[in-house]
């Protein structure tokens, strides 16, 4: 097994010369003009929803805004993220409302340093999963045949703890990293445009799972690519939450 | 998770490695040995080593290694030299040491070996043993190692996976693979 | 699409570049104690990120989450930096790396390498104290802005920002096997050196033993392959003048007041016990000739010999060159003959007599070894090949 030395990821390591390579692949995934791609996956067993109102402990949103600047470094930008992150928490609220589904808060369990240590593996094993379907599951190169034709993952009867603390049926992950792109980057986007020279701008890459508690079953998961969308003001962010919830199932 | 490798994974980037799969039928391992799969496994080649998994490598992993010779290192890191390596005289301690060794050389964290005790590897006498350890994230693993000693070479099955329902769920048919190893 | 310049190039552009700002720019004033940057900021952009990367270190596998440990670093960490005591946290992570960094949120983290060899409660000091200038002086927030203006035509983002240890790319990998943490500007690196020794001498410590450091890792680098990385020094390059101007400095230090204490009783009582497994970290990496001299280094300090001579012995046996085996046997016995030897010195006495065909040696060995070690993971087998080998 190869490693590239440079990046002790964790073992086995199933992205190899991944830094060489991710930059320019990234951006060229992605078209000039205005494109979104969303890919939504389902559980291949039938989704049935508890009656009632079906309680959604929203994980801690990992959203992070950046600037890109002329010179291609992205700046992180703390204020755009927390105003990010409170449209986003909104969004998904108003999206769920109609469907008779409310928003519990994920609260970390500080004070209780066994219950803080199953939290955190069973977080940990949901990014291990996620990570896993986003090469293995979505067709791409990685496609592994078996589970092919089908949507079968799960976090295990461990993810049942956290319907008992907080009395949730689902738990809703988001991760979101957004990009947009400075004065300076947009006049030389403009400015190589007129040479004929293709330059990216800004992106918005994420993905969002939903995990039926009751089972660790990952009932529905979502992929988005965007070069279009702004998640720091509300009425795009709620289009933008749109995209990356498209075809929930609740 | 490595943030860096999620936007990758997104972007369908991580590096391509086409993986196959393995029916039910019995199946040669590296001209060495055969074993009866019990399940279907993915499988994918990396230098010297068959690797079979069901839920992608980070989850469940199945590991055969082609027969290791004198200096052989278990894994190989692009650009590094010294790593552990195999020696024809090992005892099955040393080649346990070997093996928690390259873990740790690999990533793996706090790498924790029991069990060490003698099983059969087909008709061979061989040796097998546990280990516990986190993966660089932090994330809980278990293995089990299956191996022989013969004539200075060593064939070592290396079954890992997170500890949280993943390596209990394949362990089963793991075992019973063991059991079916016809060399 | 512009065609992408490898990774290793880039980095070396932005480091070259790193280091070729404008020096002393240090026009930044001192972190200020008790509050984060205000939101809109560049500095909080950079804090956002970094709180992010700490959480992970926080559950990350390499953490060592011993409390006595952790206490005692986080003492001599406040012991240098009384004024930011309450800003600063400190996180132990397992590494056979030397290496310390502290990130512009607040958070340090020091290798348990680094651990290894340090040889007193001084020496420690003197790395925390050099860190904790870094983050006073704000050198991270200044390099990411001069690379911020000077760097242009980088059309990778994620490469750019991963390589300068900030953004998505910024994770413990990258912190850890990169030394990813912005090179400092020689300038920077002069004043965490001057500004860490005053703190350093203000706590007390003799500032003499900060070039004991350097002196100690350039013996083990002189030793080292040439392809070996040493981590600390991609981040804080080490050259004659850095030595000797920390020597000057010591010196006029020790001059104008006390000679100050070493701690090494303190540092021997906090770290003692954690020393068996550092040194089975080291021996993994197969850098024998590097281990070679910590060992050498750790025996002139005379403690515990029999610990230190066991793995001696089990560098001989791993290493396994001609005329190693003989070697190893004479470490292990030696080992035996002092405090500390722990029980597997017989175990690897008897493997090593059992590569040479000793049976008899190596039965009575292992007898031994399973003797003083009840619950040894091993023990199953041994018992098999003592039955077997009659």
């Amino acid at each position: 097994m190869r490693v590239d030395r440079t990046i002790r990821v964790s073992f086995p390591a199933p992205a190899r010369g991944l830094i060489r390579g991710i930059g320019r692949l990234l951006l060229s995934a992605l078209l000039l003009a205005g494109c979104t791609q969303t890919d939504s996956l389902k559980t291949s067993q039938t989704f049935q929803r508890p009656p009632g109102t079906a309680r959604v402990l929203l994980m801690p949103p990992d959203v992070e805004l950046y600037e890109l600047l002329a010179s291609g470094l992205q700046e992180p930008r703390a204020a755009w993220t927390e105003t990010a992150k409170r449209n986003v928490v909104a969004a998904i609220a108003d999206l769920l409302r109609p469907k008779n589904a409310e928003l519990v808060p994920y609260v970390e369990p500080t004070a209780d340093p066994a219950a803080e240590r199953r939290h955190t593996q069973l977080i940990k094993l949901h990014d291990a999963v996620g990570y896993s379907i986003l090469v293995y599951q979505y067709g791409g190169p990685n496609q592994l045949p078996i589970k092919q034709g089908k949507f079968d993952w799960t976090l295990g009867s461990e993810a049942s703890l956290l319907q008992r603390e907080f009395g949730a049926d689902y738990a809703l992950f988001v991760f979101m990293r957004d990009s947009y792109s400075s004065e300076g980057r947009k006049a030389m986007m403009v400015g190589l445009a007129l040479l004929g020279i293709g330059v990216s701008g800004g992106a918005q890459v994420g993905f969002a799972s939903l995990v039926d508690l009751k089972t660790g079953n990952i009932v529905w998961f979502n992929r988005l690519i965007s070069t279009t969308g702004d998640l720091r003001t509300q009425e795009p962010a709620d289009e933008a939450v749109k995209e990356l919830l498209h075809n929930q199932p609740l | 998770m490595p943030r860096l490798l999620i936007l990758v994974a997104i972007a369908a980037l991580a590096a391509c490695t086409t993986y196959g799969s393995v029916g039910l039928e019995s199946r040669k391992i590296a001209s060495l040995y055969s074993v009866s799969p019990q399940i279907q496994w993915n499988r994918y080649t990396d230098g010297d080593l068959e690797v079979w998994t069901v839920d992608g490598p980070l989850l469940d992993s199945l590991q055969f290694t082609s027969a290791l010779g004198d200096g052989d290192s278990l894994y190989e890191i692009e650009g590094q030299e010294q790593m552990p390596r195999f020696r024809g005289n090992m005892s099955e301690s040393e080649v346990m040491e070997f093996v928690v060794d390259s873990f740790a050389a690999v990533g793996a964290q706090k790498v924790e070996p029991t069990g060490l005790a003698p099983a059969s590897f087909g008709q061979r006498p061989g040796f097998r043993f546990d280990l516990a350890y986190q993966s660089g994230d932090g994330l809980d693993k278990l293995g089990s190692v299956l191996g022989t000693l013969n004539d200075g070479k060593l064939y070592l099955i290396i079954y890992t996976g997170a500890a949280q329902y993943y390596y209990p769920k394949y362990k089963q048919a793991v075992e019973a693979l063991f059991a079916s190893i016809k060399i | 699409m512009t065609s992408g310049a490898t990774w290793p190039a880039l980095m070396m552009a932005l480091l070259a570049c790193a280091g070729c700002a404008p020096a002393s720019r240090s026009e930044l004033p001192d972190a200020p104690t008790g509050q984060r940057p205000a939101l809109a900021t560049d500095e909080a952009g950079l804090w956002m990120v970094m709180d992010r990367v700490e959480q992970d270190i926080r559950t990350s596998g390499r953490r060592v989450s011993d409390p006595a440990l952790n206490a005692y670093v986080q003492g001599v960490l406040c012991n240098v930096a009384p004024d930011y005591c309450r800003d600063l946290r400190i996180y132990v992570l397992e590494s056979a790396d030397f290496n310390a960094s502290i990130a512009p949120n607040g958070f340090v983290v020091v290798f348990t390498g680094a651990l290894l060899r340090c040889r007193n409660e001084a020496q420690l000091a003197y790395l925390l104290a050099h860190e904790v200038t870094h983050y006073q002086r704000r050198h991270t927030l200044q390099q990411w802005r001069d690379i911020r203006s000077t760097v242009d035509a980088l059309l990778f983002p994620e490469i750019a920002l991963s390589v300068a240890g900030l953004g998505p790319a910024a994770t413990l990998a990258e912190l850890g096997a990169i030394g990813s943490i912005l090179q400092f500007s020689r300038e920077q690196e002069r004043e965490a050196d001057a500004f860490g020794l005053d703190r350093v001498a203000a706590a007390g410590y003799d500032p003499s033993e900060s070039v004991d450091v350097w002196t100690n890792l350039m013996a083990e680098k002189k030793a080292a392959k040439d392809d070996e990385p040493f981590i600390f020094f991609a981040t804080h390059p080490p050259n004659a003048e850095r030595a000797a101007a920390l020597r000057e400095q010591a010196a006029a230090l020790t001059a104008s007041r006390n000679a100050g204490i070493d701690g090494v009783d303190e540092y021997r009582n906090a770290t003692l016990a954690f020393r068996g497994g550092w040194l089975r970290d080291e021996l993994r990496r197969r850098e024998y000739d590097r281990t070679q001299v910590v060992l050498d280094q750790l025996t002139s300090d005379g403690v515990r010999l029999g610990e230190v001579a066991f793995y001696r012995g089990e560098l001989y046996r791993l290493r396994g060159d001609k005329g190693d085996d003989q070697r190893a046997i004479e470490a292990y016995r030696i080992a035996l003959t002092s405090e500390g030897a722990p029980p597997e010195t017989h175990r690897g006495l008897a493997e090593v007599y059992r590569h040479g065909g000793d049976a008899k040696q190596a039965r009575a060995e292992f007898d031994e070894y399973l003797r003083l070690k009840p619950d040894a993971p091993d023990r199953t087998m041994i018992e098999t090949y003592l039955r077997t080998s009659e």
